[in-house]
């Protein structure tokens, strides 16, 4: 059932066992896993079905460092910002989920072995394609076999072939919509804005979430367990409005709301030029999306464990298309040709007949770093909470490693024989402007940890000193890896999902 | 000092020191190293204009090497003797270039040139190609 929030008297309280606040691809999939439970859920979604401009403002925000419109960053109505995925999947890697010591602060809970079952049913919900699981996205000899083409077959170990899935994307607030809707133990309350979880005197329970609308309305639900599923940056800025009892924010008693923000470095343009002897030395499969038995495959090259490993490097993963010659770039069979002086340095080493320019674009991993952070700016929304204000400032080391990883990309080319490498992103004394992209991934503002010095929520997800409030999405992710974060926000939450199943609510009030 | 050496000493655009020039083994024959196959080498080249560029961008940056007539090719004729080269048909010596830039990349002598990475024995005959061509014609 939906409700309009905007219809429900002021003054109401409402009880149930379950909230859930967000309907994104956190909220949803947590909801979508409570249904037929004897619990009673609540979703608590602030926009409606479709974007309103009013509710979207609400998203509007300051940033510090790297100018980022944070409205324009993640989208609020029920689907949440699944409304713009780009749909690419994978998932985190077993060195991801690792305590490195050249990446501070690195290290989650959990391993990725925990992971896997929950990543092949993140992949039905992201509607992946069938009876693929965790393996697939690794499993270079099986896609070759299914037609993708054969990995690149690199003289080194430095680089590997590994997969993003696609989902369509998946939209989620559409595609769950009606399942949602018709689940008898689920009320999906739109147009409804929690402006404070409140807690006991003591700070140990949430007592009750204080809801408001953009006409005035105010009610309150009451929940015997609470779910926050609002994203990376706005579940950070919802612990720290709710201060009312804890003046630093909700769960925040060792400053660490809103630290170590993170985001994918999408460098704008590409971060090399690969001349090869031969355009068919690269597949098909890595220039774009092949669909293959029902599932929307492309190959990458990500730096291999071992190489991570030994150059203490942080991840990556480089995406290659072919490049158009100057002013036919709409024009799919003119090539770019390389310039004649390294079509014959690559003669030297191959017989291919011609030289042929690919593009090499990238996303970085991220270091958690403490000063890139959410805060509360002084300057309040149509609700009167305080905006959100984003400090990001991608850091030197962060722009090194990705530089020598380029270096080692033209070295894995060399080494192969039929491929030379231009490099355009090189080290630099600081980033420059035009060097920084992103993905709109937002993680690490509620970060995961079993030390409450280390993290706001627990391995469990559950925030640190409150015994029935939980944490979805990527802001509990430690470090971010070097992919796009749905597909194990997705992962995590189905884990959630199994663990609040199994909490026994009989006396609780 | 004719005005091409200048040009490559300062780093300067290969354009203007390959059209003076021309192209030739000429000159290197002539500076003692043809025993090792230096000529042979430049003929693996068969663009020595575009090669030239390169080597002249690169010489830019090595001014060690672009300030002699006879130290580079020293150094590439020292390295094709290591390597056992002894004087052999064309294909024998393109083998041998494969596995001398191979080796470079192995074990990371990779140069920097306007951004490519090349390995070190391409740059050296990109060099060889630079200075075969900003030869001083008065010499010829």
């Amino acid at each position: 059932m939906f409700v309009d929030g905007r219809q429900v008297p002021s003054g109401t309280v409402l009880e149930t066992d379950i909230a859930i606040i967000g309907a994104g691809a956190a909220g949803i999939t947590l909801a979508r896993e409570l249904i037929g439970d004897s619990r009673r859920v609540m979703l608590i979604e602030s926009g409606g079905f479709d974007l309103d401009t009013d509710t979207q403002a609400l998203y509007e925000g300051e940033s510090q460092g790297v100018d980022y419109a944070l409205d324009a960053a993640r989208l609020r109505y029920f689907g949440g910002s699944t409304n713009h995925w780009g749909g690419f999947c994978r998932p985190l890697a077993e060195i991801d989920f690792e305590t490195r010591d050249w990446v501070p602060h690195s290290g989650w809970p959990l391993s990725r072995a925990d992971l896997d079952p929950y990543y092949t049913r993140a992949q039905a919900v992201c509607q992946l394609g069938r009876d693929l699981t965790a393996a697939d996205f690794d499993d270079t000899a099986a896609w070759a076999k299914r037609g993708l083409g054969a990995p690149l077959p690199f003289a080194d170990d430095a680089f590997v072939t590994r997969f993003f899935i696609y989902s369509a994307p998946l939209r989620f607030g559409e595609a769950y919509r009606d399942e949602v809707g018709r689940a008898p133990n689920i009320v999906t309350y739109l147009n409804s804005n929690v402006l404070e979880i409140v807690p006991d005197a003591m700070a140990r329970q949430v007592e009750l979430l204080r809801i408001g609308t953009l006409g005035g309305h105010t009610f309150d639900i009451r929940p015997k367990i609470c779910v926050l599923a609002c994203g990376g940056i706005e579940n950070a800025r919802l612990l720290l409005l709710s201060s009312s009892v804890q003046p630093a924010g909700l769960g925040n008693g060792n400053d660490l709301v809103g630290r170590f923000f993170m985001e994918h470095v999408h460098v704008p343009g590409q971060i090399a030029l690969i001349a090869m002897d031969d355009k068919a030395a690269i597949p098909a499969g890595y220039n774009e999306p092949k669909e293959i038995n029902g599932a929307l495959v492309r190959a990458i090259l990500m730096p291999s464990d071992a190489y991570l490993r030994r150059e203490k490097r942080l991840g990556l993963n480089i995406a290659i298309y072919p490049m158009r010659a100057p002013g036919a770039e709409g024009t799919p069979e003119a090539e770019r040709p390389s310039e004649a002086g390294i079509a014959q340095l690559l003669q030297l080493q191959s017989a291919g007949a011609s030289a042929t320019i690919f593009g090499a674009s990238c996303a970085a991993e991220p270091i958690p770093t403490p000063g890139n952070r959410v805060l509360l700016a002084a300057s309040r929304d149509a609700l009167g909470q305080n905006r959100a204000k984003l400090v990001w400032r991608p850091t030197i080391e962060e722009h090194r490693d990705l530089a020598r990883n380029v270096d080692a990309l033209g070295q894995s080319f060399g080494r192969w024989g039929r491929g030379l490498v231009k490099a355009l992103f090189t080290e630099k004394p600081a980033w420059g402007e035009d060097e920084i992209g992103w993905g709109n991934h937002h993680v690490g503002t509620t970060r995961m940890a079993i030390d409450p010095k280390q993290g706001v929520v627990d391995a469990d997800a559950r925030v640190h000193g409150l015994g029935n409030l939980y944490v979805a999405g990527s802001s509990v992710f430690p470090t971010g890896g070097p992919v796009n974060p749905t597909l194990t926000i997705v992962a995590l939450t189905l884990r959630l999902a199994d663990h609040i199943k199994s909490i026994n609510l009989t006396g609780r009030v | 000092m004719d005005i091409a050496r200048r040009e490559i000493l300062a780093g300067a655009a290969a354009m203007a020191v390959v059209a003076f020039a021309g192209v030739s083994g000429g000159f290197l024959l002539r500076s003692g190293f043809d025993r090792a196959g230096i000529a042979d080498l430049l003929a693996l080249l068969p663009d020595k204009h575009a090669a030239a560029r390169i080597g002249a961008a690169w010489l830019g940056r090595h001014n060690e090497l672009a300030s002699s007539w006879d130290t580079l090719p020293r150094l590439v004729a020292e390295r094709l003797a290591k390597s056992g080269w002894r004087g052999g048909d064309i294909d024998a010596l393109r083998a041998l270039v494969a596995s001398l830039v191979r080796t470079d990349f192995e074990t990371g002598a990779i140069e920097d040139v306007d951004g490519w990475r090349i390995s070190r024995f391409q740059a050296e005959l990109c060099g060889l190609a630079c200075l075969d061509a900003s030869r001083p014609k008065a010499r010829g």
